[in-house]
Formats: C-alpha cells, structure tokens, sequence
C-alpha cells in the first residue's frame, strides 16, 4: 500500500544550551495511520512532539507537514493540534466555549459553529453537557472534551501527549479502544506520545522507540517484540529473558554460545565470527518445559516464587545461570513442575532472537 | 464547663475591643452634644452639618478621585507587569522581582520624602496629579503581587493549548488568560483602594493646597478638634463598606451553594 506521507522530519536536532535533547531525527509519518513516540521519560519523545505542533522551535533540521515546509511558521497557523496531558482545558469557559474556541479563533460564522460543535459533542457522547465547566466533569470526561476541543478543527494530524495518564487502570483501557475507534472513523493520521508499552503494543501502526533523543527501532508492534533490534528494545517491550555471552566457535551450521561461563547454549549459525559477543533474548510465553531429553539447550531449572495473575502463571526460576529466568506458564503446565523440585527448560531455535555485538 | 465560659469570655473580649471604637464613632455621630464625651441626645443635626460643611466634602471627593484613579491605574499597570513577568525571562528579572517588595517593606514616611524630592527635582507642582502618581507608586506591587500568585497557580499548559488552537498572542491572554485572573486583579484592586483610601503620610507629603485627602483633613482637624460632623461622615463610610461587604458574601454564598449541588 502506497500512502502519502503527511509528516515528515528531516535531521531534526534539539539542543537546550550544550544539551543536546533531540539528535538528528528523521521520520516520515504516512496519512492515516497511528504512530507512537514510546521511550523512559526523558527520552525527548514529547520535545518531538512539541517541534511538530510548533510549540518548540528546533535547533537545526526541518519539519514538513503535508508537505509544506514549517520553517517560520507558528503554533497557532500549523494545521495540526495537540491533546496535552494535563488536557489544559480553559476553566472559565463551558465545555461548549471549549469546543468552539478554535473555531472562534478562525471567525467561523455563528450558525457554523453551532453545528460543529454539536457534531463534535455526539462524537465524544457528551451531548448535553454543553453548559458545564471543565471542574464540573469526570477525568475521563475532561479527556473527551479535550479531543473535541482538538478534532473540531480538522487537524492533518492530531498530536497526542501521554493523553491517558492522568486516568485510572480501566478507564485507560477503555479510552484506549474509543481512541482507536474514533481514529479508525475519522482517518486523522495520530502522533501519540507514551512511555506505557502495553499502550504502545496495542494503539500503534507503527511504534518508534526513543532513548536519549535518538531512535532505536521503528516498527510495527509486532516486528519489535518479536524481533527486537537492541537489548534495550527487548527489555523495554514486554517482559524477557536476556542472556549476554560470547560465540566459542562454529561448526556444521551451528554457532556456540557461552553464557555466564557455565552455560552453552546452540544457535543456528548466522556467519557468526569466533569472539564475538551477542544477546539472547527469550520471551517468558516461549520458555518451555520440557521432560524429553535433548542433545543441547537444555538447562535444570528450580522455582524460586511464582505469581498466579488469573490467566497464568508467571515462574521465577533459578538455574546455573547469575540471572532468574521468568517463565509464563498456562495451568496444566504450571501443575506439572509444581511438585518437581528440579525440571528442564528447552530453548528452542525459532524462539530465541539474537542481537549481534553489545548494542 | 469553666473551660466552656473562659474560651466563650475570651472571644467576647476580642470583638468587643474590636468593634468597641466603631460602635463609639457611630453612636456618637447621633450626639446632640459638641464633645465626644458623653451621650446627651439624639440627634441626626450632624448628618445636615456634614453636607453643609464644604471643606470636609471637598476632601471626601479628592479622596475618592483619587482612590479610583489611582486604583484604576495600578490594577491595569501592575496586572499587565505581573504578567510580563511570569511569562517572559529577561535579564534582570530576578532583581526587579526582589525590587518589588521594597515599596511595601520601606517605611511610608522614606517613601513619602523621597517622592516629594522627586517631584520638587522635575519641579511638578504638588497637588491632585503628584498625589495620584504617588499612590499609583506605592499601590502598583500590591497588585503585582496579588495577581502574580494567582498566574503560578495556572495551568502553563493553557497557553499552549490556546496556541495551539489557532490564538495569537493577544487572544491568548485576552481570551485566556485574563479571565482566569480576575480573583487575583479584583483582590489586587481592593487592596490598592483601601490603602490609597486611607493613606495619610505619603499623602501628606506629595500633596498640595487643594487637593486636601479626607485622612489629610481628618487629621488636621484633631488639632481643632473633631466635630461629630467627622463621625457622620465616616459612618456613612462604614455603612457603605458593609452594604458592599454583604453583597460580596451574599454572591460568593451563592456560588458555594451552587457549587455544592454540582
């Protein structure tokens, strides 16, 4: 599928003083569709964002949005807008007010208005609502107010900046799927800033994963936790088992790997060089249990503690090894090792991923 | 039970030492007697007086042009400044700061000479115009301060959000920010009209002939001897604060009744 692309960041750098937040970005983010900013707080990801809204002039680099360059051009003349985290609603105003402001802004015509905005209110299921005050509503309310507030203006893109994090655990999960509904509806291309993975995972298209102002994937949500390109990358999405060690040697096909000095562990060989050190990751779901003997990757295993979350079991397990494995095990697996003081974990070639050099 | 009547005696001596003087100025006010001394009979001859008496009114009117004037300036100067300030670095900002509460920390009688030299440097005559530039000078950081706590309170993401919503800058703090300041500016004004309402030393030195303040004039008169003419007028004063007093409650009730149905 060929879409256009409606944002594009050329070598965009940010520097606050000597502080370089923001190094060298290059992005291009194509119409319709959901990327996510993820990284630890302090990664740059919202700086990024600002620098697209025009909230924050860059350093050096340039932005262009549907194509036109926005070297010059201010916050209130970009055609995009921003949901914040806090939502910043105006409190004087009624959520009415809220809505039309933009409008306002650009001397729409009364009559204009007043049909927007009420399309907008039954967008966001808040109609009659429209005389409240911002102090008057719920979180999650306040949070729809404020992306009527920003759809009503038709933005190319809607900028997005943690919106969910002021929201309780269900509410979140629940404005998470209307979020994705309404993009889906409206086809506005979303930039949406997180450092929740478990958002990231399931909002985005496409997630790009920030550290230290600089990229480190960018990727659909599957093609970076299955294929992780850094160790950072593996640790950051979801939950795994990593292992650093050094190829001892190749031969027939196979590469050989020493972990902790104690523990070989076999890969399929990818031109691997003798020395060279590299990173296994293996997903706690991909730990198997096993009671047949295997020639290699096979390692004794005794539970430490386990948690019981309804669905699984997560298994802390200690091994020869100098870190605890994490296992994600389902009941009848879980009930079969229960007893057993010392059992085997197999690693298995597809479910291994290998992260080459010390990255 | 003894705790009970000692705590009850303790807030009655309160409030009777403080509104025993009040009580005092207005009973007497209805005197037939000349003195402040003893009741002899009631009488509202002094309310008449006090319209009669040209002087005094003279006064009361300079004093309210130039309370509201003066108010009215230092709300708008020291509203815009606050905001200057919170919005803006500049080099220097920290000091102008610090700067500020030199005028309300400085005794009023340095403050008092050091206007009347200025003004005697760039020979101003002293009269209605030196007088309300002085007043707006010493009133102006009330107000800064004032609103100043009000703006740290702010959301600062709202100015971005009216930005970003297509607001230039004067929409942003015309359409935004202003509105959001009014308890800050209107707490600001009353304390600007109270001081310049009853200031008696700076007025005393940055004053001239005609342009007498009713505190300038009271206190003149103490070396005549204050007629119950003065307690007319000041309780037609008192009874004014009140009447405003009630309807600040009475809407802020109001507003608290209401806010607690939502």
């Amino acid at each position: 599928m060929e879409s256009k692309v409606i944002v594009k960041l050329e070598n965009v750098s940010k520097s606050y003083g000597t502080k370089n937040v923001v190094k060298n970005f290059n992005l291009e983010v194509y119409e319709g569709e959901i990327v996510t900013f993820l990284g630890p707080s302090g990664c740059g990801k919202t700086t990024v964002l600002r620098m697209i809204s025009g909230l924050e002039p860059v350093t050096s680099g340039k932005i262009f949005i549907d194509g036109k360059d926005m070297n010059g051009i201010e916050a209130m003349d970009r055609e995009v807008n921003t949901i914040f985290q806090s939502y910043a609603l105006f409190p004087h105003l009624s959520v009415y007010d809220n809505i039309a402001f933009g409008l306002k802004m650009k001397k729409e015509k009364k009559g204009n208005i007043q049909k927007k905005v009420k399309e907008m209110l039954k967008l966001v299921n808040l109609q009659g609502y429209e005389k409240r005050l911002p102090h008057e509503l719920s979180g999650g309310e306040q949070q729809r107010v404020a992306i009527a507030r920003a759809l009503i203006n038709k933005p190319k893109v809607l900028l997005l900046d943690e919106p969910l994090s002021a929201l309780d655990k269900k509410l979140k999960k629940q404005m998470r799927v209307e979020l994705k509904e309404l993009q889906q509806k409206l086809g506005i291309t979303f930039i949406y800033v997180t450092h929740d993975q478990s958002e990231a995972l399931s909002l985005s298209d496409r997630i790009l994963l920030m550290r230290n102002g600089s990229i480190i994937q960018l990727a659909t949500p599957y093609e970076l936790y299955e294929h992780p390109k850094s160790k950072f990358a593996a640790d950051f999405i979801g939950d795994a088992n990593i292992f650093t060690g050094e190829i001892l040697g190749v031969s027939k096909g196979l590469a050989n790997v020493l972990i902790d000095d104690t523990f070989h562990i076999i890969l399929k060989d990818d031109g691997y060089q003798k020395g060279e050190s590299v990173t296994i990751v293996i997903r706690p779901e991909n730990m198997n249990v096993t009671t047949v003997n295997k020639e290699y990757n096979l390692l004794d295993v005794e539970m430490k503690n386990y948690s019981y979350d309804g669905a699984y079991y997560t298994v802390f397990a200690k091994s020869s090894l100098k870190k605890d494995l994490k296992l994600l095990l389902t009941k009848e697996k879980f009930a079969n090792i229960q007893n057993k003081k010392i059992w085997k974990v197999f690693f298995d070639f597809d479910d291994m991923v290998v992260i080459r050099g010390n990255k | 039970m003894q705790h009970k009547i000692l705590k009850n005696l303790f807030i009655f001596l309160v409030f009777f030492f403080l509104y025993l003087p009040i009580l005092v100025l207005v009973v007497f006010s209805f005197n037939t007697s000349r003195m402040n001394i003893v009741f002899e009979g009631f009488t509202f001859d002094w309310y008449k007086v006090l319209f009669e008496n040209r002087s005094l009114l003279e006064a009361f009117k300079n004093t309210m042009i130039v309370s509201l004037v003066s108010t009215l300036c230092s709300t708008i100067v020291g509203t815009l400044s606050a905001y200057v300030l919170h919005r803006y670095n500049f080099f220097g900002k920290k000091l102008i700061v610090k700067l500020l509460y030199i005028p309300i920390v400085i005794p009023e009688i340095v403050l008092g000479i050091s206007l009347l030299s200025i003004y005697t440097l760039m020979k101003l005559d002293l009269g209605m115009f030196t007088l309300i530039l002085s007043h707006i000078a010493f009133s102006i950081p009330y107000v800064i301060i004032s609103v100043k706590s009000v703006l740290t309170q702010l959301n600062p993401q709202m100015e971005d959000a009216a930005k970003d919503l297509g607001a230039n800058a004067f929409h942003v703090f015309w359409n935004v920010i202003l509105p959001n300041l009014v308890p800050g500016i209107i707490s600001g004004a009353m304390l600007a009209f109270t001081l310049s309402l009853d200031d008696v030393v700076i007025s005393y030195f940055t004053a001239g002939p005609g342009s007498n303040t009713l505190p300038l004039k009271i206190y003149s008169m103490i070396k005549t001897g204050i007629t119950p003419d003065v307690n007319a007028l000041s309780t037609i004063i008192l009874v004014f604060t009140l009447f405003i007093l009630i309807l600040v409650s009475i809407k802020q009730m109001r507003k608290i009744k209401k806010e607690a149905r939502v």
